[in-house]
């Protein structure tokens, strides 16, 4: 230990400028996420926010990794020129002070950043320990270990800024949404892929770590870093098994009864070349959209409202001939998700119609046949939880699951903002004036692999101000209560008039 | 007193080229051993492989009577290494680096670090980056010997120094390494000859050769035959003659095998004609070139 304690005093001493960029950025970091939001609004939207503070995660990020490579470059484990190799080092006095210097003013750093942006939130550090702790083990395992790993397998500065770009690339390349993607493929289960993925990088990396600095066998070392680097690929690419994990991941284990909400078929609805997702928002289909199947979901009892989350069509045409889209997610975003090649599914008109779009390659498979359609949708069921009221200018007021909310800047571009802040993460829906603000997400960004320990709900509530003008706010939330899943047979229709029907 | 290094059938490969192969060396204890060869021939992965930096891919290397691949911490207190390619803590200044490494070594001497500090003349404040190339391989020595350690391992340490750094270089690692055992590999033969007492070439990867010094020096000598006329040479030529040489009236060659009892006897016999034999001592430079020479005339046949 005293030899660790001695070449890390040395460390210290040499490596104090970034070090001091390293606390910078966690400054700046701490800062970003402790002021309110409306500083970095431009016009209309949050995007400014939004860039801003992904800009200044990213700089913290590449500050660590500039002074965990640094540290390792002081005395390198690959290569056979160094110094230290021929001194009476002990590698795990190396190790540990290398170690030493990464907790005190990487780890550390961060914590007090964490507890700093709680508490400036208003939210109890304390009571978010658990929370803390997860995103300490977290950033170590992304971030800090497997650098430290590339580091001490290369000599420059080159090789691990080459890395890191093909890791982009291919994260870019095979997983071209991110966290989020993962988040859309598995819904609440994503922590399966994070953690799993987290655990293998960190135990190679410590593996990779270890064996470079007792035997300094660079080769080897490669070679298990790209095994880590391939296993953690697949698992990222990986599909949840089959529908029902993607099913049960999406929703939490609460469960209702709710026999009453069922599907059926609505020859006569028509969407009119898009549909409304909002009290002012009308999407409008791409063009190239040969039909759609519109279904109509009944049954609500008062207090209850629906989401699609996923839905499955399959065609069965004369003499045996079947087509089937698989199971597919339902939402306003999938249409920016590439040619309709195949089925999707739009959510309108305040979720009470689902409309089941089919590709050209299905349609022309199927042309004026009368085939039979067969719909499957798995649904989440919420129930109205509470309802709050907030005014202007009055301080923050706690809404369950959603945090210590306020409504901020009246009169400022793209006013009022609805802020909330907390310490956890949870799949609530927000209803703002009995219109839906947020959808009850089942890819929360908070949490452990976010990029803040307070999820910051901030929302322009430009679009329905005639609602209120300068009265009382009233905000509703809704709890997931089950997920269901309802199949509808619709049939002997023609696919190409199903639309006009 | 069992050799302080200790090799057998030692061997290096990096990927198809065979850099050392089934080397069998032994450094006396108290000897300072001069491992000399032409560039390429593996001095330095020899010296690589006995302080553990390299892992041998065959054979065995025994350094103070551990094996090469087990040297730890312990050991290395023990051992002073000094190379040409090392790559310094260039933020250290040279004060620092002594300070630094002070509590590495059980045996460190700060009086004698001081002592050579100042017969060095090493400025203490200055960054090992700023400092000329014989100026920081001095602080590297410097920084190698204040514990007084039992070897001394130099790869090349001469290379790129001009002639007053390389004799204060000397003269301080002499001095101060007294009785300690010195494996140091170089180019430089004139300076090796000045202070080495054992001598092992390298050649391709193989130790061609390895004796003390003074045997070798003995071992070989320029020979001159002066002849009334242009000399003839004799079918049965000794294998130990090498590099013969033919004027109108001169015979030179190089003997690799020379006796003071039986070379000249053996010269007459071989030439009744000659009228004067001389038989000059050589030095390691020449010693070295005939040798390289030599082996690459054989290697070309």
């Amino acid at each position: 230990m005293r030899q660790a304690l001695h070449i890390f005093r040395k460390d210290v001493r040499f490596l104090w400028p970034p070090i001091l960029v390293v606390l910078a950025m966690t400054a700046i970091f701490a800062w970003s996420r402790s002021v309110d939001p409306s500083r970095f609004i431009r016009g209309n939207t949050g995007v400014g926010a939004t860039n801003l503070l992904d800009t200044v995660s990213s700089f913290l990020v590449l500050a660590w990794w500039y002074l965990i490579a640094c540290l390792i470059y002081k005395e390198q484990p690959a290569g056979d020129r160094q110094f230290w190799v021929t001194r009476p080092y002990s590698w795990k006095s190396l190790l540990a002070a290398k170690t030493l210097l990464i907790v005190t003013f990487i780890n550390a750093s961060f914590l007090i950043s964490d507890i700093a942006i709680l508490s400036a939130n208003g939210l109890s550090p304390s009571k978010a320990a658990a929370n803390l702790l997860g995103r300490q083990l977290a950033i170590t395992a992304i971030f800090l270990l497997p650098a430290a790993a590339l580091a001490a397998t290369t000599r420059h500065l080159a090789y691990i800024a080459f890395a890191l770009s093909v890791v982009l690339l291919l994260n870019l390349f095979f997983n071209p949404g991110g966290s989020e993607g993962l988040y859309h493929l598995w819904g609440r289960l994503a922590w399966i892929p994070e953690w799993t993925t987290a655990a293998i990088l960190a135990a190679g990396s410590f593996a990779v770590l270890a064996w470079q600095y007792a035997s300094r066998r660079t080769p080897i070392s490669w070679t298990i870093l790209a095994g880590v680097s391939a296993i953690c690929a697949a698992i990222l690419m990986a599909k949840p098994v089959g529908p029902a994990i993607a099913l049960q991941s999406h929703f939490p284990s609460a469960s209702a009864d709710v026999p009453e909400v069922r599907l059926s078929f609505a020859p006569g609805a028509h969407p009119k070349g898009g549909i409304m997702i909002g009290p002012s928002k009308f999407v409008q289909f791409p063009p190239g959209m040969h039909g759609w199947v519109p279904i109509r979901i009944n049954g609500f009892s008062p207090g209850v409202q629906v989401k699609a989350d996923l839905v499955k069509v399959t065609i069965h045409g004369p003499q045996g001939t079947s087509w089937s889209s698989g199971w597919i997610h339902s939402s306003p975003s999938t249409q920016s998700r590439g040619p309709i090649e195949w089925a999707q599914a739009w959510i309108g008109d305040e979720n009470r119609f689902l409309y089941v779009t089919i590709g050209k390659q299905p349609l022309e498979s199927f042309q004026s046949q009368p085939v039979s359609v067969s719909v499957s949708v798995a649904m989440t069921v919420f129930r109205t939880e509470t309802a709050t009221q907030l005014m202007s200018g009055e301080p923050d007021r706690s809404i369950a699951g959603v945090g210590n909310c306020s409504v901020r800047g009246m009169n400022a571009p793209g006013s009022p903002w609805l802020l909330c802040r907390s310490a956890e993460s949870s799949p609530v829906r927000v209803d703002v004036q009995g219109i839906p603000l947020i959808e009850a997400s089942y890819a929360p960004k908070w949490g452990i692999f976010a990029q803040s320990p307070v999820s910051r709900l901030y929302e322009s509530l430009a679009d329905r101000r005639s609602l209120f003008n300068e009265g009382p706010i009233y905000i509703t939330t809704g709890r997931p209560v089950a997920h269901v899943r309802r199949d509808l047979e619709i049939p002997q229709i023609r696919l190409w008039e199903a639309p006009s029907r | 007193m069992s050799s302080p290094i200790h090799t057998h059938s030692l061997s290096k490969a990096f990927r198809r080229h065979d850099a050392v192969r089934s080397l069998d060396l032994e450094v006396p204890a108290g000897s300072v051993y001069g491992l000399i060869g032409s560039n390429g021939a593996g001095k330095t992965t020899t010296i690589k492989l006995l302080m553990n930096i390299l892992r041998p891919s065959s054979g065995t290397a025994e350094v103070l009577g551990v094996d090469s691949r087990r040297l730890g911490p312990r050991h290395l207190a023990r051992i002073g290494y000094v190379s040409e390619n090392q790559e310094l803590p260039d933020e250290m200044t040279v004060d620092y680096l002594l300070r630094y490494l002070k509590p590495f070594y059980p045996t460190w001497d700060d009086s004698l670090a001081n002592e050579m500090v100042r017969q060095f003349d090493l400025p203490r404040d200055r960054r090992l980056h700023h400092l000329s190339r014989g100026m920081r391989m001095k602080a590297a020595l410097a920084s190698s010997l204040a514990y007084r350690p039992e070897l001394i391992v130099l790869d090349e340490p001469f290379t790129g120094l001009d002639a007053l750094v390389r004799h204060e270089f000397i003269q301080g690692l002499l001095e101060r390494a007294d009785g300690t055992t010195i494996l140091i590999s170089s180019h430089d033969l004139s300076e090796i000859e000045s202070f080495a007492s054992h001598i092992g070439y390298l050649e391709d990867g193989r130790l061609r050769f390895h004796e003390e010094m003074s045997t070798l020096v003995e071992r070989f000598r320029q020979v001159e035959v002066i002849f009334a006329a242009a000399p003839a040479l004799p079918q049965d030529w000794p294998a130990a003659w090498t590099q013969p040489q033919t004027g109108s009236s001169v015979l030179r060659f190089v003997d690799r095998q020379f006796d003071h009892s039986t070379t000249p006897a053996e010269i007459r016999r071989l030439f009744p004609a000659a009228q004067n034999i001389a038989c000059e001592p050589m030095p390691l430079k020449d010693i070295f070139v005939s040798l390289a020479m030599s082996s690459r005339h054989s290697n070309a046949a």
